[in-house]
This record gives structure tokens, sequence and C-alpha cells, in this order.
């Protein structure tokens, strides 16, 4: 039986998608809003684990089941359709249908598999996911947007191959579809290469760059949207699928302190927040890795405040880019003077990044924190979280508005962002405050309850880390001077790789070629020619010397023997002997 | 443009800023002082950091970023223009 309950809520939003073009104006703006709140208030009312929506599309294998509800997919899904319906008013302004649709059916995939009840499911989403957000960084029309959307979408064709191949030798050696936790100990080459598609979508290095390279092409809005749901959705199957599973402590580690490092390289303020997307989900997949339920929530609700001060942070970039139509830390300083609401709404979301007490990314990260801490073997793991915490709240807190918000004034005067931009903006840093002072809304959605936990237990080791490491930047800044510089990562591999590929392909196919046509066209063919041409009446005027008696010298009687086979007018007898022998042939064989 | 605008802000007056360097250390030194009355009035636990543990690891981790990503941009920057050089494609 069909009813609200069994609906997945990514489904509301990619059949919506296909309505959205035929509405005129403004209410395709609206639409792509109600979408979004339609499915929140479906998530709300989904009962906890009935599985209800469950097809069979291969026999021999179980039902695929695409509605799968529990506390974990919930919380996704909540913050999924928040964030929603706040980008969708951040891009109020933009009147094409190309974005929205890619971006809602983006949206519901990501929806679809959050919700997805086992591997099949949680695939065929992973896939619409990768395909609409393609066209997502496509909708930029730029020249740079499409490169950077191939170079996307390799990366995400190759993941997906991996997370196909993985499930295909799932279901051959358990004949399961199951998605629930795979075990280390019982870890085969099935449950690695799943991880490993996972892990790309994750931007785990080395084959992170996709992300750095692509969302600060894609347009602003769009660069809004991809923020928040591709890296999230992985952590999600990560919690999900890979909960325990050590080597991801070392992986998120890695992401921390690889996101912190290029992001204090970069000059460019979008590419700068990519960067420390990698770092921020790093402490999520840590967490996954860490696997207890402390863990398990804190990675929960980080993601959950991470996608809201993401988005405002990608917004803020956003508003600045659409007035100033720069978003070079080299071109950008002063902001403050006449973008003032766009200033604040970015601080708050810089140091909400940084997990400064009384906004929301302390009440989450600090519960990952926590959690590793109590983990006696992973105390190295602590001091790398804490190091990157520090180096969070150094490149966000401090550089970002030291420079964009307060530095040098760069003599631009724009006028601040459209009305609909600082209202998903003022939402957002809302929520950002709001979660930082009274968390238990968030706290009550998670996964696993943490208990009497509170993050200002630690508000004072927390202040004395950021209160340093501002000091560390104001007594080093002669080190941070800004260059109009991008930094070099690994897809400099594919990108300059790829061009070194097609010289390597050139100079050996193509020289293979040259060499065959040097071989075969201009020496061995005139070769046959030649023998074809002259064999026969060689042979023959060879033979034939024996036999016909002619006048001159042996050099010409050769010749003109020569001449007489070529043109077949030999003497009669010498002909009829011919025949007869050719006969005598043909009888005996 | 507005005259306002023009005007020297108030963050780049010299006094400030000089006013806002000093607050931070003021307040660097306070997050210390407070650890140690925190840490008199509760005794510490074994797992308890020293009272200057997060100022130590704050301010050096911060160094060891700022060294490090000097170090590795000097063999990782390039021009903005890197990938588009000797490329009539779109790359």
């Amino acid at each position: 039986m069909i009813d609200l309950h069994n609906i997945p809520p990514g489904l509301i939003l990619i059949f919506g998608a296909l309505l959205v073009p035929f509405l005129p104006g403004k209410l395709k703006n609206i639409c792509t809003i109600i979408l979004p709140l339609i499915a929140f208030s479906l998530i709300a009312k989904l009962p906890l684990h009935v599985p209800t929506c469950s097809w069979n599309l291969f026999p021999g294998l179980p039902a695929v089941e695409w509605l799968r509800v529990d506390k974990l997919s919930k919380a996704f899904g909540y913050i999924f359709t928040i964030n929603a319906v706040a980008a969708f008013i951040f891009a109020f302004y933009l009147r094409k249908s190309t974005q929205h649709v890619a971006a809602l059916i983006y949206i519901g995939g990501a929806l679809g598999t959050v919700f997805a009840g086992d591997l099949v499911s949680a695939y065929v989403n992973w896939e619409i996911m990768a395909i609409a957000s393609t066209f997502v960084i496509l909708a930029n029309p730029t020249a740079k947007a499409k490169g950077a959307a191939l170079r996307y979408a390799y990366l995400h064709i190759f993941g997906g191959l991996l997370f196909l191949a993985g499930l295909i030798l799932t279901i051959g050696s358990t004949g399961s579809i199951a998605f629930d936790g795979f075990k280390p100990q019982e870890a085969d080459l099935g449950s690695w290469l799943i991880l490993a598609g996972f892990l790309v979508n994750a931007a785990a290095p080395p084959l992170h760059a996709w992300l750095s390279d692509a969302y600060p092409e894609a347009s602003i809005s769009g660069g809004v949207i991809l923020s928040a749901y591709t890296t999230k959705t992985a952590v999600y199957t990560l919690l999900r699928g890979y909960p325990g599973w050590e080597i991801l402590v070392w992986i998120g580690c890695i992401m921390t302190v690889y996101g912190v490092i290029y992001a204090l390289l970069e000059n460019d303020i979008r590419r700068v927040w990519a960067y420390s997307i990698i770092s921020q989900v790093g402490f999520m997949v840590c967490a996954a890795g860490i696997g207890t339920h402390e863990a398990i929530s804190g990675a929960t609700a980080h993601a959950f405040c991470h996608i809201i001060y993401k988005s405002l942070l990608w917004m803020s970039a956003g508003a600045i880019i659409y007035r100033v139509g720069k978003s070079k830390y080299t071109e950008l300083g002063g902001l403050y003077k006449s973008m003032p609401w766009t200033a604040t709404w970015a601080i708050i979301g810089a140091l909400a990044m940084s997990a400064v007490p009384l906004t929301s990314g302390f009440t989450s990260k600090s519960i990952i924190i926590h959690a590793t801490e109590h983990e006696a073997h992973l105390l190295w793991a602590w001091y790398v979280l804490e190091i990157a915490s520090a180096g969070s709240f150094f490149y966000a807190g401090i550089r970002f508005p030291y420079y964009i918000i307060f530095g040098k004034d760069a003599g631009h005067r724009p006028k601040e962002a459209p009305f609909s931009m600082h209202l998903a903006m003022g939402v957002l840093a809302f929520l950002c405050i709001f979660l930082g002072c009274y968390p238990k809304p968030l706290y009550d959605i998670l996964p696993h309850s943490i208990g009497e936990y509170s993050a200002y237990g630690h508000v004072l080791s927390q202040l004395q880390l950021l209160a340093f490491a501002a000091l560390a930047f104001f007594v080093l800044k002669p080190f941070l001077k800004q260059t109009d510089t991008i930094s070099l990562d690994t897809d400099w591999f594919w990108r300059k790789g790829g061009r070194g590929f097609y010289w390597l392909m050139d100079r050996t196919l193509n020289g293979f070629n040259k060499f065959a046509h040097i071989a075969f066209v201009g020496v061995l063919i005139p070769l046959i020619d030649r023998l074809v041409n002259l064999l026969p009446s060689s042979l023959a005027s060879g033979l034939l010397g024996a036999v016909v008696d002619l006048e001159g010298d042996p050099k010409t009687r050769r010749a003109a023997l020569e001449k007489m086979t070529r043109k077949g007018a030999l003497p009669i007898g010498v002909t009829a002997c011919f025949g007869v022998f050719a006969l005598a042939l043909l009888l005996l064989f | 443009m507005s005259k306002k605008q023009n005007q020297v802000g108030w963050i780049e007056r010299p006094s400030v800023r000089r006013g806002l360097l000093i607050a931070l250390w003021l307040i660097s030194a306070a997050t210390v002082l407070a650890k140690f009355a925190a840490k008199s009035s509760h005794p510490p636990s074994d797992s308890e950091k020293s009272a200057y543990f997060y100022a130590i690891l704050g301010f050096s981790a911060c160094a060891l970023m700022i060294f490090l990503s000097k170090g590795l941009g000097l063999w990782l920057k390039v021009k903005p223009d890197y990938y588009e050089r000797g490329s009539s494609s779109n790359d």
C-alpha cells in the first residue's frame, strides 16, 4: 500500500525537479524552496525502523529496500533538506532552470542514499547524485567549469565503478545486499572496494582534488549546493558501513591536516573553503574510524553543523563574488565598509567553523575530540585533531576576516548583497549561534545518546587553544604573505599527466604509424610490386634462354627474352611446351 | 560612492589595532590564569593537562602549520594560469 510513509523523501525532489522547467518566473524559485520543505516534513513524520518500500528488481536476489529510517538517516535527512531550503532561497535571483533541475535531482540522490535500505539502492542513488552534480557544475557556462566538470565526472565514474565492483563481489561472496556495518575482521576485497568508492566521494587524499578543482568553478549558488552533499553523503555511508575501521582514523587525520595546509596556501576564497571541507570532513572520517557511539554521534552532529556553517561561508563568498566580481585574497580587503551584513554573516560562519565557543562548530567538533581522547591507543590522533582544530581557527577565524573583511582597503565599493541572499545567510548564521548556545535539539536527534556530555566543560581549554592560535597569527604574520598563485595538488597528475599521456601516445602510436608507412608503403609494397612485375619474366627468360635461339650477345638476348615474356609473345613451340607442362601438372594433382 | 565609505575605517586606525592586539594578549594570559585557578579549586586527575598545555599546543600548532605551508609553498605555488599555459583546449 502506498501512503506518505513509504515514499522515499528523495523522490519528492527528483520528480519535483521535472516540474521546474515548466514554471514561469519566480514560481520556479518558489517551487525549488517548497520541494525540500515538503521533503523535510515527510522526514519528520517517517516512523523509525519500519521498512515500507521494497521492490523486487533482480530475480534470485532479495528485494531492494529503498527506504530505511533510523535516527542516523533522519539526522542527515533533516540537515540535507534544511540546507536545500536555505540554498534555494540564496539562489532566488537565478531564473535559469538548468541548475535548479540538476541541483534538485542531486539533493534527491543524496537523500536517496542516506535513506537507502541496502547496497543496491545506495548505489543507484549514489550514481544519480554523481551525474546530477556534474550538471550543477556544468550549469556555469565557462570553459574552466566545463573542464573541471569533465575531470569531476571521470573521478566520480571511477569511484562509482569501485563501489559497483565491490557490490558485485559482496553479493557473490555473501548473497546479501545488506548495507549494515562491515566488520573489519571479516574484510574482503568487496568491502575494501566499496570503502574505496566511498572515500573517493569523501575527498580522501590522494583522490580528493576533484573537490578543490570543481567546486570553485561552479556558479556561486552551484558552489553553495555542492559544498553540502557529496562529501557528507560519503560520511554517512562510512558511519553506516565502516564504523570502527581503524584505517579511517589515519585517513581522517591526514585529511584534517592536509586541508588546513592547503587552505593556508590558497589565494582564492572558494578554493580555501573547498580545502576546509576536506579538513572538516577529516574529523568525521576519523570519528567513523573510532566507531564508538559517542564518535558516531559526534560525526553526525559535526556533519549537521558543518553543512550549516560551510553553506554560510560559501554563500558569503558567493555574495562577495556576485557584487565585487573578485574572489582572491590579493584583490579583496576592507569589505566591512560596503558589505557590513555580508561581512557579519561570513564572520559568524568562520567562527563556527573554528569551533569558537557559543557557535555550532564548538558544540559538535568537541564531541569528536572528546571521543578520541577516551581511546588510550589513539592519543596521537587526539593531538592531530587538536592541531587541525587550531589550524582551522587560524585560516578561517583569523586569516579570512583579517585579509578579506578588515584587511587593507582594496577600494571596492559594491552594493550589499540582494535580500534573498541575506535572508538565507541570516537563517544559517542564526542556526550557527543557536546550536552553539543551545545544542540540545541537535543532541536529541543524534543516533546515539551522548549522555551528560557538555561541550562547555572544556570551554576554557578551547579558549586557550584559540587565543594562542590567534597570537601565533599576529606574531608570525610576516611569514604569511599573500601571493597571486594557485597550489599544485594531486590533480596535477591527471591534468598535466593527461597531457603527458597524450604526448606519449602521440609520439609512440603516431611514431609507429610513421614507421609503418615508411616500411610498408615506402619500401615493402614497391618491392613486392617490382617482384610481381619482374620475377615471372626474369624466371621465364632464364628458363627459356636455353631453348630459344636468339641472336646477339647474352645481355641483348636476355633483354629480348624478358621483353617477349612480358608481352606473352613467345614462339609457338615454347608456348605449346608450356601448355603441355601445365596440363601434365593438372592431371597429376 | 559614499563619503563615509571612503573614510579610514575604525579598524584601520593604528590605535584601535594596537588596542585589539593588547586585548588579545590579555585574553590569552587570562585563559592561562583561569586554568591555574580552576586547577587549584579542583584537584587535577591524571588525565588533566597542565594549565598552559593548550596555550603551547595552539601556538606551536599554528607555527608548525605556517612553516609547513611556507616550505611547501616554495614547491607547490604556481601562477594562476599554470594549467592554461601551452593548452589550446579547455583542459
